[in-house]
């Protein structure tokens, strides 16, 4: 199996705060991991980490992306070497259509990856062919990016923007919060269709409900900093019964 | 479009008197000279005016820019609205000094006012000084000041894109100024402004 991503006992702090306590976790090329795990026990914090946002400081441990030290790069070369992060909480940019930007990032990408650039009219045959998938309107991508948009939209906006830039790694960190059933349904078909066996996707969720979209091969709880139990899907269907309850005692 | 030279000072006035239903618009773009000052001094004097006031100044070394700006609603039901957005870096300094008057009387009176400042290094300065002074009782005004640097969370979405940290930066400034361009300008005249904020990012 070739390795996508290698996390060997990572620690990491928010301000004066450490929130991961040596957690390791190894995904190979093609496999969709989940994180589950209570609030508070750092699954934002990792998402964070690997998509390297200021605030966060690696304190010990590392982290290679198809063998490259991920730590070292800044947030722009990350995602030109195909990692992805949809967001929680999508970011509203006033001013800046999601045209526009979609064109910038797609274009500032293709060039890092030593890709020729799209010229407006060949890039927006190519968002088109995605945003039918996702049912996304052509109003959408004129309005300023995530301003005004329902949580459906943003979230549906997020995956479209996993489409278009085409990572290698995706993290997706708790795409399913604020999402009714119907854009549950929309944004786990946009995701499923972009699952290949080049693409490696590690899904944060406190919710099962997600995974019945996107099925994982390996689930893992994450609790206070840390890996604490490893399995396969079952093991979301049983913590959507029992709950986290049980790890509180092993984490503490 | 104020763009003097750098040595360059440019003091400009206006006086507009609006009468009934009639409407005064003005947007300004303050990118040159080294000292500037734009006043306009509007009169709503009969029923129905209305006036909309906008503009934005970028500025940077140590240039001066200045946009006062008086709004008096003399009589019932004008309607007045202001958006001015700035950008300043280096040791730029902007001041913005905007003031509506109400008369005793002048009730239905709108006025909003809003001036917005980014400021791109520790060294600029901006100085607000909105004013409103409402001598009627029925009137709905309301003012709107902010000033600060550039959104962190934003920067860190657009560079998490792929786009590279100084093409980032420019985009927010752009996307920031451009909102108010976007509602002051007419659509044939929108992208003249877009460029002259291009060139000046790009500077």
């Amino acid at each position: 199996m070739k390795l996508m991503l290698e996390i060997k006992n990572l620690h990491a702090k928010v301000g004066e705060i450490e929130i991961l306590k040596g957690l390791n976790l190894t995904i190979g090329s093609g496999e969709v991991h989940a994180i589950m795990g209570p609030n508070g026990a750092g699954k934002s914090t990792l998402s964070y980490v690997l998509a390297g946002r200021e605030g966060y400081e690696v304190t010990s441990g590392s982290v290679l992306y198809q063998g490259k030290n991920l730590l070292d790069m800044e947030p722009e070369q990350r995602a030109g070497e195909g990692v992805f992060l949809a967001f929680q909480y999508p970011v509203e940019i006033p001013g800046v259509s999601t045209m526009n930007f979609l064109k910038a990032s797609v274009n500032s990408v293709r060039k890092y990856r030593g890709e020729s650039e799209f010229d407006a009219m060949d890039f927006l045959k190519f968002v088109r062919q995605q945003t039918k998938i996702l049912n996304i309107g052509d109003d959408m991508l004129k309005r300023a990016v995530n301003v005004g948009f329902s949580g459906g939209e943003k979230k549906r906006a997020e995956v479209l923007q996993m489409a278009v830039l085409e990572p290698t790694l995706a993290i997706l960190d708790e795409t399913d919060s604020g999402l009714d059933v119907d854009a549950l349904r929309i944004v786990g078909e946009g995701v499923t269709a972009l699952k290949s066996s080049e693409r490696s996707m590690l899904v944060i969720t406190h919710y099962q409900r997600l995974l019945d979209y996107i099925v994982p091969d390996v689930v893992h709880v994450l609790a206070d900093g840390k890996i604490v139990d490893t399995g396969d899907k079952n093991l979301a269907i049983e913590l959507e019964k029992n709950g986290y309850a049980n790890y509180a005692e092993v984490a503490a | 479009m104020l763009e003097d030279s750098a040595e360059g000072i440019n003091l400009s006035s206006v006086n507009a008197r609006v009468g009934k239903d009639g409407t005064y618009d003005s947007f300004i773009l303050t990118v040159g000279s080294c000292l500037s000052r734009s006043e306009i001094h509007v009169a709503c004097q009969a029923e129905g005016a209305r006036t909309n006031l906008s503009g934005v100044y970028i500025a940077r070394a140590d240039q001066h820019m200045d946009h006062t700006t008086l709004i008096e609603h003399l009589v019932p039901n004008t309607t007045s609205s202001e958006s001015y957005k700035g950008v300043l870096d280096d040791k730029a300094r902007g001041v913005f000094q905007g003031s509506i008057i109400v008369s005793d009387g002048a009730d239905g009176t709108d006025g909003r006012m809003s001036n917005k400042t980014l400021l791109l290094s520790d060294g600029a300065e901006i100085d607000a000084k909105p004013q409103l002074e409402i001598y009627a009782d029925d009137v709905q005004c309301a003012h709107g000041f902010t000033a600060g640097e550039l959104d962190g969370e934003a920067l860190f979405y657009l560079r998490s894109r792929g786009i590279p940290d100084a093409m980032a930066r420019s985009m927010l400034v752009e996307g920031f100024l451009m909102e108010v361009i976007d509602l002051g300008v007419d659509e044939d005249y929108q992208g003249v402004f877009r460029e002259t904020i291009s060139e000046w990012m790009d500077r």
